[in-house]
């Protein structure tokens, strides 16, 4: 959590909380008012760890559409773009595509990894193939600062070189804790390495982004729902984790076809992966 | 919203909400019950309103001016092409933001390369990821070609023969191998349109965007364009391509859905649903 999202839910809780203290005053009430502060603290915790949750659940309910440019609109599900032109309506829907966790841990190519990474470009096209409609494969990279990013690995392999001897000198040392501790050095180290190869950190962010045509609004938001689905169904060998974007991610999302922001409102704004 | 509007739009909502949320403290005897638990509610209803603005500060003001369900955050197009024709600008409140393309024309199949060649290449296009200091952003793109000239001059074509044809089918005397000639000319024409118009013809584009901001449209667009040239010539280094900063059309294929499906193409996806429909 960042200093900015602290104050917010640091001064809005203080309100609830204000409100509670104050609820005696409501007398027969008292209990309404503990409900409604209580709900409400934690409607702004759901807002924080789940928005695209809460939003579009508000705009289905409320039956709000949303301009956000002259010939789009979102529809009240949040979950598609609309362009009309032409007597036609294009829908673009996105997908986020995460590479799992397990991936960053791999620091030493191995023998598999490598048929992997060389198996990829035959995936890739085999998979592009099988697609017979537009779709777009985006990656959002940002560097990172070389030297604060080696600052902080040698710190950590510092403090395992430190576990390290500490176990080693320890009487009943553990021989899977040292096999543990000197892979992760390896994998601190295999970094390092890399930097001083003159590769460059970057915080990425990757997504799919499709459109589908209709004569109407729900024929295009169909057919798009049967793309993105297929995109999904395709890729899933890709160690991809892949989820449909809505609400207000996806509005921002489209944003970044038309101007990339800079680096802290990227990071303010999206999770990257390092 | 700027960082500085939106903390203070936060400001002024939150405050609201600790006044309500205060008041019953202060003149609960005097408002009873009823009017200790309007303060309250409303004291909840401006905190949630506050938090909001963290992430829908784009949508604040249009919800305030909100009508028949429909808030408009912009009327104005997303973006417009840059005089030049090099770059795309997008207005915001005081500062002018500008995108450059890059083309990155990858023409060699994975079907082509031996295996270490596709290592290589996976590990080189990983190495064009960060190329850029500032935040880039890498795309591939399917898209539709645009047939629509080209089946234009097919369809001109034809007709042209299929005139000459019908001239001379109706002029006595025409020698029966010329007519068949011109027949034949007729029905290859017919069988290209045909061939042509079956399938779509679709193109794997691959390209670099990156945005830069200025007070001036002139200014932002000169920064986006040197650093897309600049990336453009880290691009061509490590892949040995010719990649360059792509314009109009290219651009508007990039980022318009319906530059990315041609209206003809979509014409014919209508008829085949019309005609599915007819069926059923």
């Amino acid at each position: 959590m960042d200093n900015e999202a602290l104050i917010y839910i640091g001064v809005t809780l203080i309100s609830g909380a204000l409100v509670l203290i104050g609820a005696p005053e409501s007398g027969f009430l008292e209990l309404g008012v503990v409900i409604i502060a209580i709900l409400g603290m934690v409607l702004i915790l759901v807002i924080y760890f789940a928005d695209f949750l809460v939003f579009p659940i508000f705009t289905k309910i409320a039956r709000i559409t949303i301009i956000p440019g002259k010939d789009y609109s979102i529809p009240p599900s949040e979950d598609a773009i609309i362009k009309f032109s032409g007597g036609i309506y294009y829908a673009t829907g996105y997908l986020t595509a995460n590479i799992y966790n397990y991936v960053f841990a791999q620091e030493e190519i191995s023998e598999e990894e490598k048929a992997n990474i060389t198996a990829a470009p035959d995936k890739w096209e085999r998979a592009v193939m099988n697609l017979n409609f537009p779709f777009k494969f985006n990656i959002v990279s940002t560097s990172q600062e070389i030297q604060k990013y080696r600052d902080e690995l040698e710190g950590k392999r510092g403090l395992l070189q430190f576990q390290y001897s500490k176990e080693v000198s320890n009487s009943n040392a553990n021989p899977m804790t040292l096999r543990d501790i000197e892979r992760r050095m390896n994998v601190v180290q295999a970094r390092i390495d890399r930097l001083g190869g003159g590769e460059r950190p970057i915080d990425t962010m990757l997504y799919f982004e499709s459109t589908a045509v209709g004569v109407s609004e729900k024929d295009a938001m169909d057919a798009l729902t049967t793309q993105l689905d297929k995109i999904q169904t395709i890729f899933n060998g890709f160690d991809l984790s892949i989820v449909r974007v809505v609400g207000r991610e996806m509005y921002l999302l489209h944003k970044l076809n038309y101007s990339l922001p800079d680096v802290e409102q990227l990071k303010a704004t999206f999770q990257t992966q390092r | 919203m700027d960082k500085n509007t939106k903390m203070f739009t936060f400001g002024i909502l939150v405050l609201v909400s600790l006044v309500f949320a205060i008041l019953p403290l202060i003149i609960g005897y005097a408002v009873g019950p009823f009017g200790s638990f309007v303060f309250a509610l409303v004291a909840v209803i401006f905190a949630i309103l506050a938090f909001s603005v963290k992430y829908y500060d784009y949508l604040v003001l249009s919800f305030v001016h909100m009508k028949k369900g429909t808030a408009v955050v912009s009327s104005d197009d997303p973006f417009y092409m840059a005089p030049n024709g090099n770059a795309v600008v997008v207005r915001g409140e005081t500062l002018v933001y500008a995108s450059a393309f890059v083309r990155i024309p990858i023409y060699e199949s994975a079907s082509e390369m031996q295996p270490e060649d596709k290592f290589e290449f996976a590990s080189l296009f990983a190495k064009v990821a960060t190329i850029s200091k500032t935040p880039m952003k890498l795309s591939v793109q399917l898209y539709i070609i645009n047939k629509d000239d080209y089946i234009r001059k097919i369809t001109d074509k034809l007709n042209q023969v299929q005139e000459v044809y019908n001239q001379l089918s109706n002029q006595p005397g025409t020698p029966a191998d010329k007519t068949e000639r011109i027949n034949g000319e007729v029905t290859m024409w017919h069988n290209l349109y045909d061939s042509v118009n079956k399938t779509r013809s679709q193109t794997l584009a691959a390209y670099a965007m990156v945005s830069a901001v200025g007070g001036t449209e002139e200014e932002a667009i000169n920064i986006a364009v040197i650093r897309a040239e600049e990336i453009a010539a880290g691009i061509s280094s490590v892949l040995g391509i010719t990649a360059s900063v792509a314009r109009e059309e290219e651009i508007l294929v990039m980022l318009e859905p319906d530059h990315m499906i041609p209206s003809r193409t979509v014409d014919e996806m209508m008829q085949y649903k019309s005609s599915e429909q007819t069926t059923v």
